[in-house]
């Protein structure tokens, strides 16, 4: 069964239809609502949010074959719903990755992604937003502009001030980032 | 597009470390939330209506609701609001519902020169107004909380007014001829209109209830007289702000309004009647739209939208 089919069966009240396609996608957005928010139970009501969303509104959607843009743009809008609520839960420090790392880490690497983590925690869910979707899921600039309903030229600015702001955020309180700073550029 | 830089290599690699997808185990909840939540219309979908290219929800660019200055805005517009009402409810005087159905009280009479409060079901008579003096044509305001009465002097009549006991005696108008006969209360119980001669024209007085009120007599341009008896009153409900009247015209008798500033005059009947019986008895309906009139030997109904304006 096709996607294309799955998606107008559920906009026509097929509920197993919708629940193939969470099947099929929710392993992945749960994941962006993760990295978003770097929250595991602010992901986790956003992701219900973002699906109750979907299915609620579903026959709002005109053509199934934007069924993934569309979807992505729920799950975002619910991080944008859910963040706020973010300032008034305690800070929560993720103690290590649930999954094993590559035995390719060294003690850069650990580091780097040690500042990665705090400033990326530093960005608002805006700039998350974008990167995640970029560098995580892949989406292509043309792909990131669908999904978050914008013009093209707003999506490529948008993306670079999002690593401006990631580049400012990190600091530069060692030489590690000192250097990381002085290499990136601007893609 | 440029080759990605180290910091868009280490984010990469740090994201799909940290992100590690998996089913979650709250899916079945989920679906189960889904599967009670109905569908809504697509004709009510905002989406629906629009390009899907300029299907934006560009979120961020709305500003945010200050939710909690627009309720501290709307919490004083209510307090506003109510201290406004409990001004406006402390300073109005209550007007009485001046028609309709309404409870069985006393019924003042006049006794040898006495005002009576008579019970109608025990028959129980109260004195009200006694003493030497000649007191008669007792009638309560509207609310019944107010009697006025005529008291007979050496040079004329006085109209005076009491509570509804007859205690708290005022004079409000002295000096009266002896045709002045037949009061009616305003609605408000501010005022009482009376019907006198004036220099041998029949006229219209409104004497104010307040003793430092000063009586006025309507200027009408005619002969105009009020009814002590008939089907109804002349103010017009339920606030009285028209006064209905017989004037008397070169052409007749019609029926007449004008407010009690003695503005606004305007004919009622779309004709006058030569007969001296005419409109001799009239009144307004209790809502204050139709004004209830005979017209020689015939009754009639006129509806205000028939009425002849001005």
């Amino acid at each position: 069964v096709d996607q294309r089919d799955l998606v107008e069966r559920a906009g026509r009240g097929d509920h197993d239809a919708f629940a193939v396609l969470v099947d099929a996608s929710i392993a992945r957005l749960e994941a962006v609502a993760r990295l978003i928010l770097r929250d595991p139970e602010l992901a986790r009501d956003a992701v219900q949010d973002g699906y109750l969303r979907a299915w609620r509104d579903l026959r709002g959607l005109r053509d199934p074959d934007r069924f993934d843009a569309w979807l992505y743009r729920q799950i975002i809008n619910a991080c944008h719903d859910v963040g706020p609520r973010q300032r008034r839960r305690a800070f929560e420090v993720a103690l290590g990755s649930t999954e094993p790392t590559s035995h390719g880490d060294d003690a850069d690497r650990i580091a780097i992604h040690d500042q990665l983590e705090r400033g990326f925690r530093r960005l608002n869910v805006d700039q998350r937003a974008v990167l995640v979707l970029h560098y995580y899921l892949e989406l292509t600039m043309p792909e990131l502009a669908d999904t978050l309903g914008i013009p093209l030229g707003t999506a490529q600015s948008r993306l670079a001030r999002a690593l401006v702001a990631l580049r400012r955020a990190m600091g530069s309180g060692s030489d590690l980032n000192d250097a990381i700073v002085r290499q990136g550029q601007i893609a | 597009m440029n080759q990605p830089d180290r910091l868009e290599r280490d984010l990469t690699n740090w994201l799909n470390v940290s992100a590690a997808p998996r089913t979650p185990i709250y899916v079945n909840d989920l679906l189960a939330l889904t599967a009670r939540t109905r569908q809504r219309p697509a004709w009510l979908l905002f989406e629906r209506w629009l390009p899907m290219g300029t299907l934006t929800l560009p979120r961020r660019a709305l500003t945010p609701l200050p939710w909690r200055s627009i309720g501290l805005l709307l919490l004083l517009g209510l307090l506003m609001v109510a201290a406004a009402a409990i001004y406006v409810g402390a300073t109005m005087r209550a007007v009485p519902t001046p028609y309709g159905v309404a409870g069985n009280g006393l019924v003042a009479v006049q006794d040898g020169g006495d005002i009576l409060l008579v019970d109608p079901v025990s028959g129980e008579r109260t004195l009200a107004i006694g003493g030497p003096s000649l007191d008669t044509e007792p009638y309560f305001s509207r609310d019944g909380t107010q009697l006025a009465f005529m008291r007979q002097t050496d040079v004329g009549r006085d109209l005076w007014i009491a509570d509804a006991d007859g205690t708290n005696q005022r004079l409000i108008a002295a000096g009266l001829g002896a045709d002045a006969s037949g009061g009616q209360w305003a609605p408000d119980g501010r005022s009482i209109l009376l019907p006198e001669i004036v220099d041998g024209t029949n006229s219209i007085t409104i004497v104010p209830t307040d003793p430092t009120g000063e009586a006025r007599t309507l200027d009408v341009g005619m002969p105009a007289e009020v009814p002590t008896w008939g089907v109804g009153t002349a103010w017009r409900p339920p606030d009285g702000r028209e006064i209905l009247f017989r004037g008397s015209t070169p052409t007749g008798f019609g029926l007449f309004a004008v407010r009690p500033d003695g503005s606004g005059l305007r004919p009622v009947t779309a004709s006058n009647g030569v007969n001296d019986y005419d409109a001799l008895f009239y009144g307004w309906s209790p809502d204050g739209s139709q004004v209830a009139y005979q017209w020689r030997d015939v009754p009639r109904v006129s509806k205000r939208s028939q009425m002849r304006r001005p």
